[in-house]
C-alpha cells in the first residue's frame, strides 16, 4: 500500500472514528488528556497495521478493541494508580466532591453517563461496545474474545449496575420514573 | 437513537478529537522509530549477567574423594546446601521463584521498569541466600584441618604454630585435639555424613584450665583430653555407679561408658592422684 493511500485512509478514519473513540476512552480514564493520548496511540497502531484491513467493518472492530486495549493498560499502568493516589489525597483534604461532578449531577444524562463511569471494567466494555459502539452481540464477543453468552450475561448485568446505580439516585432502570 | 449513546454524546458534546488532535498523531507516527533492540539486548545482558555471577558465587564442588571405604575419606569443602530447607530461606526462594515468573509477565508486556525491580530484587535474594549456604568442611589430612580452622564454621583466620596433638577415629565420628600458638587447645569434633568426615563443631578454649571432657552420646563414649604438661600414666574415673582405671598412651583417651557424669583423677609415675575433671566439666556432645 502505498504512503499517500495510508494517510488518506488514516485521515479518514481520525474523521469517522475519532470522536467517538475519544468519547469512549474517557469513559475508562476521566481525564480528556489522557483520552486523547490514548486515541492517539491507537490511530498510530492502525496506521502501522494498515496493511491488514480490506474491509471497513473490520476497520472499525479493530479500532474499538485497540482502543479498549490501550484503556485497560493505562489503568493498569504504575502512571494511572499514581494519578488515583494523588486524586485520592487530593479528595481527603478537601473532604468533598469534585464541582464538576456536582454540576453533571444536575442532569439525567448526567446520572446515566456518571453511572456508566463507575462501571467495573469488563461490564463497561461490553455495555459502550453494544450501546455506544453499535456493535452486535457476536461481533462484541469476537473483539473481546468471549462466548456469546458471557457478553450477553455482561450486557445484563452491565444494563442492572447501571439502574442499580440510578435507582439509588431516584431513577429506576436508568430511566426517571 | 439509544439511550446511552445519547447521554454519552450530550454529556460529551463539547470535547472532539480535533484538528490539533489529529497534527499531534501524523507526528507520533513521523517520529523517529526508538531502537527497539535496546531493551531485549539490555534485558538479555542483565539476565545472562545473573547467571554468570549465580556460577561464580555457587561453586558446587570443590573437594576430592579417595578409594571407598567402610566410612570414606573426603578431602575439601562443599557447599551446605541443607540450610535451604529452613523455612526463612524456603519462603526466600518461593519469593524468588514467584518473582521469575512475573518478570517473565513484565518481559512479555514490555514493563521494564518492573522487570528491572524484579532483576534487583531477585539478585538481593539470592545473594543473600547464598550468604546463608556456607560451607561444609570435610577433613582427612592435617592441612585439611588447617583449612576448615581458618575459614571453616569457626574460622579463626591467622593460624600459627598449629600442633596437633592427636586424631582419633571412633565408628562415624572423628576428633582432632590440637592447638594454635594464638589459641589454647581446640577439639574438633567431625561426623561421617556417608561421603566423607564433615566438620560439625568445636571446643576452643583460651585456655587450657578451660578444657572440658566430651561425652558423646550417641555412641556413649567419654574423650578426656589430658593437659599438655600433665603427667599422667593412668585415669581413674569414678561415680557413684562404678570406678573405672584405664592406662594412658596418648594425649586423647575414649573410655566407653554408658554414664556421662563422673569425676575424673589423673596418677603420675610416682602414684600421685590429680583431680582432671569434676562432672559439671564434662560436656555432653548430642550430634
Amino acid at each position: 500500500m502505498e504512503k499517500q493511500q495510508k494517510d488518506e485512509r488514516l485521515t479518514e478514519a481520525m474523521r469517522i472514528y475519532g470522536n467517538y473513540l475519544l468519547k469512549l476512552c474517557y469513559t475508562y480514564v476521566h481525564n480528556w488528556t489522557v483520552a486523547e493520548d490514548l486515541v492517539q496511540d491507537t490511530f498510530v497502531k492502525y496506521y502501522e497495521k494498515m496493511e491488514q484491513f480490506r474491509e471497513e467493518a473490520a476497520v472499525k472492530t479493530y479500532l474499538y478493541r485497540i482502543a479498549i486495549n490501550h484503556c485497560h493498560n493505562y489503568l493498569t499502568s504504575w502512571r494511572y494508580t499514581k494519578l488515583q493516589i494523588i486524586d485520592y489525597w487530593h479528595k481527603l483534604i478537601s473532604h468533598g466532591d469534585e464541582p464538576e461532578v456536582q454540576l453533571l449531577a444536575q442532569e439525567a444524562d448526567a446520572f446515566l453517563v456518571h453511572a456508566i463511569e463507575r462501571l467495573p471494567t469488563k461490564y463497561k466494555d461490553v455495555l459502550l461496545l453494544f450501546h455506544f459502539a453499535e456493535f452486535s452481540l457476536k461481533e462484541i464477543a469476537v473483539l473481546v474474545r468471549l462466548p456469546e453468552n458471557t457478553v450477553k450475561t455482561r450486557l445484563r448485568r452491565a444494563r442492572q449496575m447501571v439502574g442499580v446505580t440510578l435507582q439509588e439516585e431516584g431513577f429506576e432502570n436508568g430511566f426517571d420514573s | 437513537m439509544d439511550s446511552i449513546r445519547k447521554a454519552i454524546d450530550t454529556m460529551y458534546s463539547q470535547q472532539t478529537f480535533s484538528a490539533e488532535q489529529q497534527q499531534k498523531t501524523w507526528q507520533k507516527i513521523n517520529r523517529p522509530q526508538q531502537n527497539k533492540i535496546i531493551a531485549p539486548v539490555t534485558l538479555a545482558a542483565t539476565v545472562l549477567s545473573c547467571l554468570v555471577l549465580a556460577f561464580i558465587l555457587f561453586p558446587v564442588m570443590d573437594s576430592t574423594s579417595t578409594a571407598p571405604t567402610v566410612y570414606a575419606e573426603k578431602s575439601g569443602r562443599e557447599r551446605d546446601f541443607s540450610v535451604l530447607l529452613r523455612p526463612w530461606m524456603l519462603t526466600g526462594m518461593i519469593s524468588a521463584i514467584l518473582l521469575i515468573g512475573f518478570m517473565i509477565v513484565a518481559v512479555i508486556k514490555k514493563w521494564w521498569w518492573r522487570v528491572l525491580l524484579c532483576v534487583i530484587v531477585v539478585i538481593a535474594i539470592a545473594d543473600n541466600i547464598n550468604d546463608r549456604i556456607g560451607y561444609r568442611y570435610y577433613v582427612t589430612t592435617e592441612a585439611d584441618m588447617e583449612m576448615a580452622l581458618r575459614d571453616g564454621i569457626w574460622p579463626i583466620g591467622r593460624i600459627e604454630g598449629l600442633h596437633f596433638y592427636e586424631t582419633m577415629t571412633l565408628q562415624q565420628y572423628r576428633f582432632s585435639y590440637l592447638k594454635t600458638s594464638d589459641y589454647g587447645p581446640i577439639i574438633a569434633i567431625l561426623m561421617h555424613d556417608g561421603r566423607g568426615y564433615k566438620i560439625e563443631t568445636a571446643q576452643m578454649t583460651s585456655d587450657e584450665t578451660l578444657l572440658s571432657a566430651i561425652y558423646i552420646r550417641d555412641i556413649q563414649t567419654l574423650l578426656i583430653p589430658l593437659k599438655e604438661h600433665a603427667n599422667v600414666q593412668k585415669l581413674i574415673l569414678q561415680n557413684d555407679h562404678e570406678r573405672i582405671e584405664q592406662l594412658v598412651d596418648s594425649p586423647l583417651t575414649a573410655i566407653p561408658t554408658t554414664y556421662q557424669s563422673w569425676t575424673i583423677y589423673g596418677v603420675d609415675a610416682q602414684g600421685n592422684e590429680t583431680l582432671l575433671y569434676k562432672p559439671e566439666r564434662i560436656w555432653t556432645y548430642d550430634g
